[in-house]
């Protein structure tokens, strides 16, 4: 007996009704990548430098800026781009300013790692370390479909579903090896006769289940054995054959590890979408950067950011290689949103390394972004959060401060979403908007 | 002092005035009690199952089939982030849900947990595990129910009947009691009444 998991979600109307404030997409051919950098990175030598020159150690007093460059082991700390001025470990993506949009000078809600990475994910800022909203990914997929197999893929991250359809909950594996593991056969797995048997003793308990929680065991334990039916294992794993398989591999030096864990990252989301698997896609691109030591600022933590950066310049260029269709590519319809869940302090700590700060950068590109343009700034003297008007982008005393909420909100105003469905509380920056 | 004499007397004069006249009592009637005159309770709440934590499903199934998924290198170690066991720098808490990914790894673990113990031969059946006699199955399948999800012996369960049926089309369709019983006992590992609660 055999219930597909279409059937068995029609059959399920708890699991599968929107919520009441939803309204439908105008785009629909949107694709997203949710890009993390854990655990707190420097704007400072990265996405928002200041002139050595002017922001002396002499001057830390008046400007509440430190910038430390002297200890980095750089040629020179800073690079220059069309779109303006950035640190020394921006790395490759300085190659695709045209594509970029910089959101400088944010404010977080939080400077505890739990709390604003959640809030971060969410769009929306946690009671404690419990979300109150879904994952923006969740909404995100919720709203484009459940056509794909896997609609939401997170790969290293918490994602959170607690308003939306189930379906719409991310596929969440730790790591390359283990989502291959996840979408394939086990080593021993029961012969077909016996899985048939297995599956029909189970389809009778999913038609005995009266609660919304059996139906969800039931609907998971369908679906996993629809994505092993499926054959998905083949894109995830670096033994396979097909061509463009082995094209990716040397792409993203994953073979000898060019780029580290982020590589592999991106060659999980490039992967996912361009073979129709996911939607969404959710990476932890680096190990953590926290970096209260002297040492790991110093050795680590720029490389460890240049590192992730370069994988996702990598995954830009391979996207942007990948025809959609006969006049676009991927890159045309993927948005990607490179995010951390707070910045580091202006000012070095008594360690020589940075704790946490409240300001911060973000980085999008791609589909349904305007790039090459820096939105906000921080200001010169503490590095603070500056208004911003939404719809310029420049810097405004009527504006407002930019948070997770407006980048939220912006996302899902980018595929025709204009009413607030996902109740951030705050106005999309329409100026990010192409 | 007659002043105050003169007060204390329009006061003690007014209480008296204050008080109610008193009302009869009722009249005390023996009347016995039924013990069935109380409905029964109509609340249904009851606390929200949980799933096992990775630790305790790793434990249970390592106790009670005496092996270990991935014999020295457990694969409950290796899957652990997908699992969702606490890492304390990302994660603190563990994600509880019956995910696909727990249910992939559930059904991998069991199915080579319980090939292995099926090889090693221990209590695992109290009636002969090559008959195909009605009471025989029945009586190991409770067996194994008791053994692996802790529910009594005896009754009259509809998943018994299930399990039963299981077990059936298995053996008609390999013709092997062996293989009849480990897909029985899979899916007494993978049903949620081992790892809800």
């Amino acid at each position: 007996m055999k219930i597909s998991r279409r059937r068995l979600i029609q059959s399920l109307p708890l699991l599968t009704a929107l919520p009441a404030s939803a309204s439908v997409p105008s785009v629909t051919d949107r694709y997203f990548v949710f890009a993390y950098f854990g655990g707190g990175w420097d704007n400072l030598i990265t996405f928002d430098p200041r002139d050595p020159d002017d922001f002396t150690q002499e001057r830390v007093s008046e400007t509440g800026i430190e910038l430390g460059y002297e200890d980095l082991e750089v040629d020179d700390p800073l690079v220059e781009t069309d779109i303006g001025t950035f640190g020394a470990y921006f790395g490759d993506l300085a190659l695709h300013t045209d594509k970029l949009a910089v959101l400088r000078g944010m404010a977080m809600g939080s400077i505890a790692h739990n709390t604003a990475r959640r809030h971060a994910l969410t769009g929306f800022l946690p009671a404690g370390t419990s979300v109150r909203r879904s994952s923006l990914s969740t909404v995100l997929a919720a709203h484009l479909g459940s056509a794909n197999p896997v609609p939401n893929l997170s790969i290293g991250v918490d994602c959170f579903n607690i308003d939306q359809p189930m379906w719409a909950n991310a596929l969440q594996a730790g790591d390359l090896d283990s989502l291959y593991s996840a979408l394939a056969q086990g080593e021993s797995d029961l012969s077909l006769s016996k899985r048939d048997a297995i599956e029909t003793f189970f389809a009778k308990q999913a038609v005995r289940a009266t609660t919304v929680k059996e139906q969800e065991i039931y609907a998971n334990r369908l679906l996993s054995r629809e994505l092993i039916n499926q054959d998905l294992a083949q894109f995830f794993t670096l033994q396979s054959v097909e061509t463009q398989t082995q094209i990716r591999k040397e792409h993203y030096g994953l073979v000898e590890e060019r780029y580290g864990k982020s590589g592999e990252m991106a060659f999980i989301a490039a992967q996912a979408l361009t073979n129709g698997i996911s939607r969404c896609v959710t990476l932890d691109m680096t190990q953590s950067l926290d970096a209260h030591q002297r040492d790991r600022w110093i050795d680590d933590h720029g490389p460890d950011i240049q590192q992730g950066l370069n994988a996702v310049a990598r995954l830009m260029e391979d996207l942007a290689n990948t025809p959609y269709d006969a006049t676009t590519s991927w890159l045309d319809r993927t948005t990607i949103l490179c995010f951390s869940e707070f910045g580091r302090g202006a000012l070095r700590n008594l360690n020589g390394g940075r704790d946490h700060s409240l300001i911060n950068s973000m980085l999008l590109m791609g589909g349904g972004i305007r790039g090459g343009q820096i939105i906000g700034a921080s200001s010169d003297i503490g590095m603070q959060a500056q208004a911003v008007d939404l719809h310029s982008g420049q810097l405004s005393a009527d504006g407002e401060i930019l948070t997770n909420n407006h980048v939220a909100r912006t996302l899902l105003h980018s595929i025709g979403l204009e009413d607030d469905v996902g109740d951030y509380r705050a106005e999309p920056i329409s100026a990010l908007l192409s | 002092m007659m002043w105050w004499l003169l007060a204390c007397s329009v006061q003690e004069s007014e209480k008296i005035e204050n008080i109610p006249s008193e009302e009869p009592l009722p009249d005390i009637t023996e009347e016995v009690l039924d013990q069935g005159t109380l409905d029964p309770s109509q609340d249904t709440q009851g606390r929200v199952v949980k799933r096992m934590r990775v630790d305790q499903v790793r434990d249970s199934m390592e106790q009670i089939t005496g092996t270990v998924w991935g014999n020295n290198n457990s694969k409950w170690d290796l899957y652990a982030q997908s699992l969702g066991v606490p890492d304390y720098q990302q994660r603190m808490t563990e994600d509880r849900s019956p995910s696909v990914m727990f249910q992939k790894f559930l059904n991998d673990a069991a199915t080579e947990s319980c090939a292995e113990w099926m090889e090693a031969d221990t209590d695992m059946f109290v009636a002969d595990a090559t008959s195909l006699e009605t009471s025989d199955v029945l009586s190991n399948i409770e067996h194994l129910r008791w053994l692996i999800q802790g529910h009594a012996k005896g009754g009259e369960a509809a998943i018994l009947q299930d399990y039963t049926a299981l077990h059936q089309s298995v053996w008609v369709r390999t013709d092997s009691t062996d293989e009849a019983w480990h897909t029985v006992c899979v899916a007494l590992f993978t049903h949620p009444d081992f790892w809800m609660y």
